[in-house]
């Protein structure tokens, strides 16, 4: 047997087992904690004795992968480096299978031939906890052990031999329930040899003795076996066919019991040093804290999963978990050639899907094919159609606050509704692409069954699960991408297959492309409405989880003190308030508790070895310690040490504004104190007041709020004020602490730690100033609403992007005057602006409404041009107001941008004076303000062009220069005016853009047009009509005059004749 | 007191010869829209007039009806290029404007008049002097008789405008 094809990726493999290492001890131990509680869950949801007979040849769920991943280890170290000795012990064991099965029924034994491997059938392939996916091949000659085992008897070590020389690329030659059982034997093998050495050499230490002979430094290593002592001995230990196989191991389950006895203790040593948090999870649904209804709906929710998962109705209420048997199915259409029989057996045997297997490069495909189109009769029934849950629900979000137990109710719920939980936490890599293929592999892979050749059903429960994906803190950071990525999978659809349900070949070949969802997803945030969730919400079932019931927390938290030993006297009062004071947080209560206890039990040793050192270390664990005092300490003697003031903004702001006991003196000591000795002692120079406020505001924690009552509070409060001094330095502190609250308040000092710290120390300070400067005798009258704060805040923010977006609009040249902050346009831009805009006084009021331009007088005329020229120069408009509808002018037009919403106060009623212009000459002053914005657009490209050209006539001009004299002397009529064109140009580019900007268009228009037509205008010239061959332009004109004239008849003087 | 003015006639008999034309005009004459350069050589000819042909603005031609050749009327004289064919009515092209007229004979005839100083007249003392101005050689002034008008062109109808084509120039 060559192991080849394990080891092409063995190197691969090793370090996915190097990652493993540092989770095998915690899943070991895992092991151990929940094997109680899975027997609980499986007695809760089967009700019958499947649970005696479940765990033969295989750990618990959990440990499977780290079992395999070592088996696999093993096995190329032991079963491949030695003898196949072992096989005689392997054919025994079919025997008793044979003879086991035989029980149940005839047809089953010959179902066994599934067991092992048939020719030309691939690998199987294993997603291991971490995602990691191994292939484990197998050889085309194996197909001779198939006859092996079904009582031929047909030489087996002839076939290992030949499958020796067989093909490379090849691994296993037998399914993966016998590779486990080789281990099983070799792992009992070794653990004979320990008992064995044990015996002869003494009571050494175990696991010294373990690590020894493995020659492996891991200390792993003894978890592991210990933990496959348990698992495969238990078992053995309660069927009589095992006692009766094997009767000349029975002396050695008793040796190896007490090892395992030993191991026990070992690890409970070890168990103490875990967290209570982790070591009284809840393992299964009904021990969960949270609310019940939620639970229910959650698991609920993820049974709509049911029909495309496991190939069944998803059930209507929550039922007993399901077992999966899919795989049966999927066998099954593999063999469909097979005939009935064998198909039935087969569905009986959850095993015997490792039969199947083609090449390695098929194992993504076969993947998928497992979940989209596996047997034709199922697909018949249920694959239809996108059985999936509907788009909306697709995935579970649960929301709440840290230490619910949202994690652990995922946890759970997967574990009831039969899936495997794949965490994805946000310290992994969660980049989208990453994130993708994460899922997609977890989607894809499934978890390998370990202990399929039973046929039993609690084994293949156990094993085989399929995976959920649990997605713990999506909000975090960059969840951005990562979301995206996750909405593009749920968003797919499933691939339609073409063809008939039994061309499953051909869907086989397409659509593997694009990751659909195929696995349920759950989502675990703490606040759902997280910006950057919002493209998940609705493909996304969301459930709030509450906080569980401080009655059945505390019953926990003495549940949990009972297991642990220790005691409460003061009874439930201390549990309570820890309750209370954690706000329903079940994480902090049990490390309050743990650290309580680990006080107490270190002070009640010490005691005790003060009383009697004789005690041994056992006698500790017995020792029922109580932690009362040690909690009180915890808790603080007013119960200040937790984060209990949570929600407490009443007393807060309360303690802020009132005034304490004995603060009168302590004001007046202290200004003595201050006149006397200046500095000195300035820490005890300040009341006692300031102190409790500085530490109250800060335990509190949300500066922010403290802030707003502060606010909201200050005015409302009748303190001793005459002369508004303490009013308005109250404010100052306010101001300033505002300040440093606000996020915007400037980029420098945004996301700065600095700017932190600042908010962190200022707000408390500006609390006690407050508390100096207005706290009052009696119960002050307080608000705690901060709903107006919040208003103004809010419209302050519209004002302000109102403002942004006023800027923006404006025109460049009129921005350049404007500098660079919004102040100056909002104090000194817009009211004047506003002003301009309005309809003005006297004879250039534009307040007739007219619908034509014409119609107005030559001053309106003027004042008209002016008014559109400001609406171009502030970048404003009128457009129809579509919101509010006005009667009194129903197509009212309203300044766009609003900004006369900026200076409009609605107590201040057009106390200016401002004259509204009339909308109808208001959509005559828009329509001119349109055309006034073509026309600058136009002319701007035309300025850039004349540009361009007055640059080339630059380079031509000293030419022209040295010309000029010697043309001068030429009659003017033939000389073209160059020289006054560009001057004429040059000074309108110069000039203001109003006056000659429409001169320079024009002359550029025509020069356009001339270059269109095909010649240039500035190169013609126009003679006069007389035909004399002189410019026209320098011909006399004439102009008529309608009318009589008189004859220009000038008295003449004789001195002019003299 | 009476003082007496020597008007003399041309020097040459051919002065009958020398016929004005008046102009009549229903409007106002507008200034060109370049004002041609005046070169500082532009000096006045003994006559008064500006030799300087830059000097010089066109007015308009006038056209007979019956006639081929026309006459330009300039500013400060007239540049005879025929005969006055009296008969056609006369076109006056003036700027961007024809004008249509008629030819009207006046009933009294103008004479146009040249003053000339004292000095000059000392020095063309030769000159054939028709009145009896040299007895009277204190007087400083003496009139020439340039021309005279017989005949008024009035222009007194709309003027027609003239699209004026432009010419490509290299």
């Amino acid at each position: 047997m060559e192991a080849t094809g394990w080891r092409k990726g063995g190197s691969a493999k090793r370090a996915a087992r190097d990652d493993d290492d540092d989770e095998d001890e915690d899943e070991d131990e895992d092991d151990d904690d929940l094997d109680g509680g899975r027997a609980r869950e499986a007695s809760d949801t089967t009700n019958d004795g499947r649970v005696g007979g479940s765990s033969r040849g295989t750990s618990g769920g959990g440990g499977g992968d780290a079992q395999l991943v070592r088996f696999l280890e093993r096995a190329e170290m032991n079963v491949l480096g030695r003898s196949w000795g072992w096989r005689g012990v392997d054919r025994r064991r079919d025997d008793r299978r044979n003879r086991l099965l035989g029980s149940r029924g005839n047809e089953n034994v010959s179902g066994n031939d599934r067991l092992l491997p048939r020719l030309g059938e691939g690998s199987v392939p294993i997603t291991l906890a971490d995602g990691t996916r191994t292939y484990v091949g197998r050889t085309p000659g194996a197909t001779g052990g198939g006859d092996a085992v079904g009582g031929k008897k047909v030489p087996i070590v002839e076939n290992v031999e030949g499958r020796q020389r067989g093909e490379e690329g090849c691994l296993l030659g037998v399914p993966m329930s016998e590779l486990v059982r080789r281990a099983d034997i070799l792992q009992k093998r070794a653990i004979r040899r320990k008992v064995e050495r044990e015996a002869r050499y003494g009571k050494a230490s175990i696991a010294d003795d373990g690590d020894n002979e493995d020659g492996e430094g891991d200390p792993d290593v003894a978890h592991y076996q210990a933990a496959t002592v348990e698992n495969d001995n238990r078992p053995s230990d309660d069927s009589p066919e095992g006692r009766n196989d094997e009767g000349g191991e029975i002396s050695f389950h008793r040796r190896t019991r007490t090892i395992e006895k030993k191991r026990r203790e070992q690890k409970s040593m070890q168990l103490q040093q875990r967290l209570w948090v982790d070591k009284h999870a809840p393992s299964s649904i009904s021990h969960l804290l949270s609310d019940e209804r939620t639970n229910r709906e959650v698991l609920r929710a993820l049974r709509a999963w049911d029909p495309y998962v496991f190939r069944r109705e998803a059930p209507s209420r929550p039922a007993p978990p399901a077992y999966p048997s899919r795989y049966g199915q999927h066998h099954h259409q593999q063999h469909g050639n097979d005939g009935k029989d064998n198909n039935n057996n087969n569905n009986n045997n959850g095993g015997g899907r490792y039969n199947q297997g083609r090449g390695d490069q098929q194992q993504r495909k076969r993947a998928k094919d497992v979940d989209d189109a596996s047997d034709g009769r199922a697909e018949n029934r249920l694959q239809r159609i996108d059985v999936r849950p509907d788009e909306s629900s697709r995935v579970i979000l649960l929301s709440g606050p840290p230490g619910v137990g949202k994690t652990t109710l995922a946890h759970v719920v997967c574990k009831h509704a039969g899936y495997r939980a794949v965490e994805v936490n946000a310290s992994d890599e969660r980049t989208g692409s990453a994130l993708t293929e994460r899922v997609v592999r977890a989607m894809e892979g499934t978890t390998i069954d370990l202990g399929g050749a039973g046929g039993d059903e609690g084994e293949r429960r156990r094993a085989g699960k399929p995976n959920c994906i649990i997605l713990d803190e999506i909000d975090g950071a960059d969840a951005k991408a990562s979301i995206a990525a996750l909405v593009d999978i749920i968003r797919a659809d499933v691939p339609q297959p073409a063809g008939s349900s039994s061309s499953s070949r051909g869907k086989r070949g397409r659509g593997a492309t694009t990751p659909y969802l195929r696995r349920p997803i759950i989502l675990i945030c703490n606040h759902k409405y997280a910006p950057a969730l919002r493209p998940i919400l609705p493909y996304a079932r969301q459930f709030d989880v509450q906080p569980p019931n401080p009655e059945r927390l505390t019953g926990r938290l003495r549940a949990v003190l009972a297991a642990e030993r220790m005691s409460v006297v003061a009874g439930g009062m201390l549990l309570r308030r820890l309750v209370a004071g954690t706000g329903g947080d079940v994480r902090s209560c049990l490390y309050a508790l743990q650290f309580a206890s680990a006080r107490a039990r270190e002070l009640a040793v010490r005691k005790r070895e003060r009383e009697g050192a004789g005690k041994s270390k056992g006698d500790n664990d017995a020792l029922m310690v109580d932690i009362s005092s040690t909690l009180m300490a915890t808790l603080g003697d007013n119960g200040n040490g937790m984060k209990d003031m949570q929600g407490d903004v009443s007393s807060t702001v309360a303690t802020v504004f009132r005034k304490g006991k004995a603060q009168t003196q302590d004001i007046n000591r202290n200004k003595r104190q201050k006149t006397t000795n200046g500095s000195s002692g300035k820490k005890a120079s300040l009341p006692k007041g300031v102190d409790v406020v500085l530490k109250v505001v800060d335990h509190f924690g949300d500066n922010s709020k403290t802030l707003d009552c502060l606010w909201m509070n200050v005015n409302r409060v009748s303190y001793v004020d005459p002369t508004l001094d303490r009013c308005c330095s109250a404010f100052e502190w306010l101001s300033a602490a505002d300040m440093y609250r606000s996020h915007k308040s400037n980029v420098a000092m945004n996301n700065s730690a600095e700017h932190q710290s600042m908010q962190k120390y200022y707000i408390p300070t500006a609390a006690a100033a407050i508390h100096l400067l207005c706290c009052v005798e009696t119960r002050p009258d307080l608000t705690f609403s901060t709903r107006p704060l919040s208003d103004c805040h809010y419209q302050n923010q519209a004002n302000e992007s109102l403002v942004h977006r006023f800027v923006e609009g404006l025109p460049p040249r009129t921005r350049r005057g404007i500098g660079i902050g919004t102040d100056t346009v909002v104090s000194d831009v817009i009211p004047y602006g506003l002003w301009l805009l309005s309809a003005g006084e006297g004879k250039h009021a534009l307040s007739r409404p007219v619908s034509s331009v014409d119609i107005l007088s030559a001053e309106e005329k003027l004042a008209f041009s002016a008014h559109v020229q400001t609406l171009r120069d502030l970048g404003l408009t009128y457009v129809k107001d579509g919101g509010t509808y006005d009667y009194k002018n129903p197509n009212n037009l309203r300044l766009e941008p609003e900004i006369d919403k900026l200076v409009k106060f609605e107590f201040m009623d057009d106390c200016i004076g401002r004259k509204e212009i009339p909308s109808l000459l208001k959509e005559l002053l828009a329509h001119g303000a349109t055309v006034a914005a073509l026309r600058e657009r136009e002319s701007e490209v035309l300025i850039a062009q004349q540009a361009s050209a007055s640059r080339e006539k630059d380079k031509q001009k000293p030419k022209e220069d040295v010309i000029a004299p010697a043309v001068a002397e030429k009659p003017p009529a033939v000389t073209p005016n160059k020289g006054s064109n560009t001057s004429v140009s040059n000074s309108s580019a110069a000039k203001n853009f109003l006056g000659f900007r429409a001169l320079a268009a024009k002359e550029a228009k025509s020069v356009r047009r001339a270059a269109i037509v095909g010649f240039d205008r500035s190169k013609t010239m126009k003679l006069s009509n007389t035909g004399s061959g002189v410019e026209i332009s320098k011909v006399i004109r004439f102009k008529y005059q309608k009318g009589f004239t008189q004859a220009v008849r000038a008295p003449c003087q004789i001195e002019d004749l003299l | 007191m009476t003082m007496i003015i020597p008007i003399r006639a041309s020097a040459d008999s051919d002065t009958e010869k020398v016929e004005w034309v008046m102009l009549e005009l229903n409007g106002e004459l507008l200034k060109p829209l370049d004002e041609p350069r005046l070169t500082p050589q532009g000096n006045l000819l003994p006559d008064g007039t500006v030799n300087d042909i830059r000097r010089r603005v066109e007015l308009g031609s006038v056209k007979f009806d019956a006639d081929v050749s026309a006459i330009i009327v300039e500013k400060y004289h007239t540049i005879n290029t025929g005969t006055i064919y009296a008969d056609g009515a006369p076109t006056l092209i003036i700027g961007n404007h024809e004008l249509k007229g008629s030819a009207i004979t006046l009933k009294e005839p103008f004479a146009v008049l040249r003053k000339r100083k004292a000095k000059h007249i000392s020095q063309n003392n030769n000159a054939s002097v028709i009145s009896e101005s040299t007895s009277k050689s204190r007087c400083k002034v003496q009139l020439e008789v340039v021309g005279v008008v017989k005949k008024k062109l009035m222009f007194d109808q709309y003027p027609k405008s003239i699209m004026t084509r432009s010419i490509f120039h290299p």
